[in-house]
């Protein structure tokens, strides 16, 4: 049965009944996207910027936001475009000047007069990788406990008593973890490296 | 010129007029995006969870879904954030101990009691990059109809007659494709090679 034929509005909007003899009108905002809200109302979810998405969040209104670059990826925002490029053979590098523990699918520069002792991730999955290129001085890398280093026919001394130098200042090693949080194995190698 | 004043709405909702004398209310969704539905109409497109995306779908509503990550990327989804990340340096790593077919973009641990067999890909693109890392015994790259594996200033045999093969556990070869789907060329390599 019908409950209501006044309107009685006096303000612009999207017509909204609430079921109950009343009408409001509910204001939207120009570009701005919509969701519902509550008691089949509609909200506008706020300006968006270039390169954002409307991104979910449980149980509550989506958010408004930019993807965010992680590992070895770049993101250029434009007016209704993102590109998404892949950065540093995939990996993020950065260059040490002290000692470090490597984080994994990251890249050093090694680049110290004397020599950076670099530690292998504790935990790693297959796949994930690391590597060290010498800029001056030396490099080392230090095992923890049952972690080891294969590079072609050799390897390292398992556990924390086995590591793997470098004996140029420009030699350089990309490791991949194919035993998870334990073995590591060369892809990659520059110069005559050291195996203890 | 008006040609309904007679509203006769008995629910809550959005108000909708047919444009020959009928209103509805459209019920909306708390938290819900929304789309244009038939005949003028409103329509919530379903609950979002945590990183998920409003995603085109020809001539359908669009589809609530999170990123599809591939080879070598992945996706972390919050409340509200997506955050890509490359691994394995855009490769995918996987150990295996039976003989097997490169995927472009593919890195492997061979890793079975005798070598490891592997085939090149029958198709790749240029760029398409495959790796080998000897874990036990050693492996072997067989190649099809027309391909062909530049090392150095090595090359096999073109054809099914030319291969690849490690000499020690540990040895290590990258390759990249560089004429689609036949020529690759190796981009480092750990090891004496033997190349047939």
């Amino acid at each position: 049965m019908a409950t209501n034929n006044a309107v009685n509005l006096n303000a612009s909007g999207i017509v909204k009944y609430d079921g109950a003899g009343s009408f409001t009108a509910i204001t939207v905002t120009n570009h701005q996207p919509l969701v519902g809200a509550a008691s089949n109302g509609i909200t506008s979810l706020g300006a968006m910027t270039n390169g954002q998405l409307i991104i979910g969040s449980t149980g509550a209104d989506p958010s408004l936001a930019s993807l965010s670059a992680g590992t070895g990826i770049s993101i250029t925002p434009g007016a209704g475009t993102i590109q998404i490029d892949a950065t540093g053979g995939g990996m993020s590098w950065t260059v040490e000047t002290g000692d470090k523990t490597m984080a994994i699918n990251h890249g050093y520069g090694s680049n110290k007069a004397g020599a950076i002792a670099f530690t292998l991730p504790a935990v790693a999955a297959v796949g994930d990788r690391v590597a060290i290129a010498g800029m001056q001085g030396s490099w080392n890398v230090v095992q923890g406990a049952g972690q080891e280093i294969f590079i072609g026919s050799a390897h390292s001394t398992i556990g924390a008593g086995g590591s793997i130098a470098s004996t140029n200042a420009f030699d350089e090693i990309t490791l991949v973890c194919l035993v998870a949080n334990t073995a590591f194995y060369a892809t990659a190698v520059q110069g005559n490296i050291t195996i203890v | 010129m008006a040609t309904n004043n007679a509203i006769n709405l008995n629910a809550s909702g959005i108000a909708k007029y047919d444009g020959s004398g009928a209103f509805s209310a459209v019920t909306v969704s708390q938290h819900q995006p929304l789309v244009g539905a038939a005949s003028n109409g409103i329509t919530s497109l379903g609950a979002m969870t945590n990183g998920q995306l409003v995603i085109g779908n020809t001539l359908n509503d669009p589809s609530i879904a999170t990123i599809t990550p591939g080879t070598g990327i992945s996706v972390t989804n919050g409340a509200g954030s997506i955050q890509l990340d490359v691994t394995g340096s855009g490769m995918r790593w996987t150990v295996v101990n039976a003989p097997t077919n490169l995927g472009v973009n593919n890195g492997y641990g061979a890793n079975s009691g005798g070598a490891t067999a592997f085939t090149l890909p029958a198709a790749s693109a240029v760029g398409a990059t495959v790796s080998i890392v000897g874990m036990a015994i050693g492996w072997t790259v067989a190649q099809g109809a027309g391909q062909q594996i530049h090392i150095g200033s090595s090359s096999t045999t073109l054809g099914a007659g030319g291969s690849l093969a490690s000499t020690n556990a540990g040895d290590c070869v990258t390759l990249v494709c560089l004429v689609a789907d036949t020529i690759w060329y190796a981009r480092s390599v750990i090891g004496n090679v033997t190349v047939v």
